[in-house]
């Protein structure tokens, strides 16, 4: 049994992650907000059955990004929401004006990408091994090498054309 | 911007995000709380109200039931109180599924293919409900003209011969709507699943 203590620590560690996930399958502040809370809200639900066996990122990947699936197709399924200050979530965003405009255009070339593409792409720029990638996604090793050639392929054609 | 460039604006951007942690103990004890978990999001609102009109309709006729004096309209009658019943329920149960994923234990893939192919039956049983809420519409527009009204409407042949093919119209443009709303959503669940496979 975790403790409430663990969990918070554990997602203050990560926090990254979550804010990472939130805004590449989100479309929006708003979204990105909701997506936000909603994968805390799915790492505390299943946090007990997580039993330390894999590292606590690659479990935080994994529910993230199921949840992100979902969030996909309820946009308009909206609940209620803490009273987060957007202001806040936006904090992360870096501050640097050219460097932003970067991130942000990086982060539309990612989205432009498919739910499976986006997944894989945003574990290869975390920099996580084939192996890792394949204990989050389910896909084999070989899998992931042709997908990621193809996501590359794809990046490549979509920057030269815009 | 190629990919090692990308991969090099990612690691500048995750040093920033590093730099400026913003959750603090109570913002997350805030996300955690049961209380901010609405239920309706695992169903969808506009079902669960339709579902509610349905039901209420149903029991409704079955209560009037006995104004039905001539078997066509008792016919139609117990059409429209099965279809108000099994309709919504199909739908609601579609929902649940669609929405019932294991996030912890699943991979991205497994998740991905339960996530889609449930999307796929949900439409599809919403394509249906489409067709059948229109046949219901007719169906329980005749009905309570009887039980409201004392009107038999087959037997006002005057009416019935702009009724019927006007009905054959709205019928025709209805689906075409409806054809044309789905076929898009479903190709894309479907490229999905077909790319999951490979």
């Amino acid at each position: 049994m975790h403790t409430k203590k663990e969990f918070i620590q554990d997602i203050k560690e990560n926090e990254a992650i979550i804010y990472k996930v939130a805004r590449i399958y989100s479309n929006n502040t708003e979204d990105r907000k909701d997506l936000y809370q909603d994968i805390v809200y799915q790492l505390w639900k299943s946090y007990n059955s997580f039993k330390r066996e894999s590292k606590i990122s690659t479990w935080m990947y994994r529910v993230a990004l199921n949840t992100a699936i979902g969030f996909l197709k309820k946009e308009k399924r909206k609940g209620h929401q803490v009273s987060i200050d957007i202001s806040l979530l936006n904090k992360i965003d870096p501050v640097d004006g050219i460097f932003e405009e970067r991130i942000e255009l990086l982060y539309k070339y990612i989205k432009e990408l498919n739910v499976i593409e986006r997944g894989i792409i945003l574990l290869h720029l975390e920099g996580k091994n084939y192996d890792e990638i394949a204990r989050i996604t389910g896909f084999t090793n070989t899998n992931i090498g042709t997908r990621l050639g193809r996501i590359k392929q794809k990046l490549k054609s979509k920057i030269k054309t815009q | 911007m190629e990919y090692d460039e990308m991969k090099i604006l990612w690691d500048g951007m995750n040093q920033k995000i590093e730099e400026q942690k913003i959750l603090t103990d109570k913002l997350i004890l805030d996300m955690t709380k049961e209380r901010y978990e609405n239920k309706l999001r695992a169903i969808s609102i506009p079902e669960t109200i339709g579902a509610l009109i349905c039901f209420a309709l149903a029991t409704y006729i079955m209560i009037h039931f006995n104004k039905l004096n001539i078997w066509y309209l008792q016919v139609l009658g117990g059409f429209t109180i099965a279809l108000c019943i099994i309709m919504p329920i199909l739908s609601l149960k579609s929902i649940r599924k669609m929405t019932s994923i294991d996030i912890s234990s699943n991979t991205y893939k497994e998740s991905l293919i339960a996530f889609y192919r449930n999307e796929t039956k949900f439409k599809r049983i919403q394509k249906i409900s489409f067709y059948v809420s229109f046949l219901v519409l007719i169906s329980a527009v005749i009905t309570l003209g009887k039980i409201e009204k004392d009107i038999d409407v087959f037997i006002m042949t005057e009416k019935l011969k702009w009724m019927i093919p006007s009905g054959i119209g709205l019928l025709f443009i209805f689906t075409q709507w409806v054809l044309k709303k789905y076929k898009k959503v479903t190709t894309s669940a479907k490229d999905i699943l077909k790319d999951l496979e490979n």
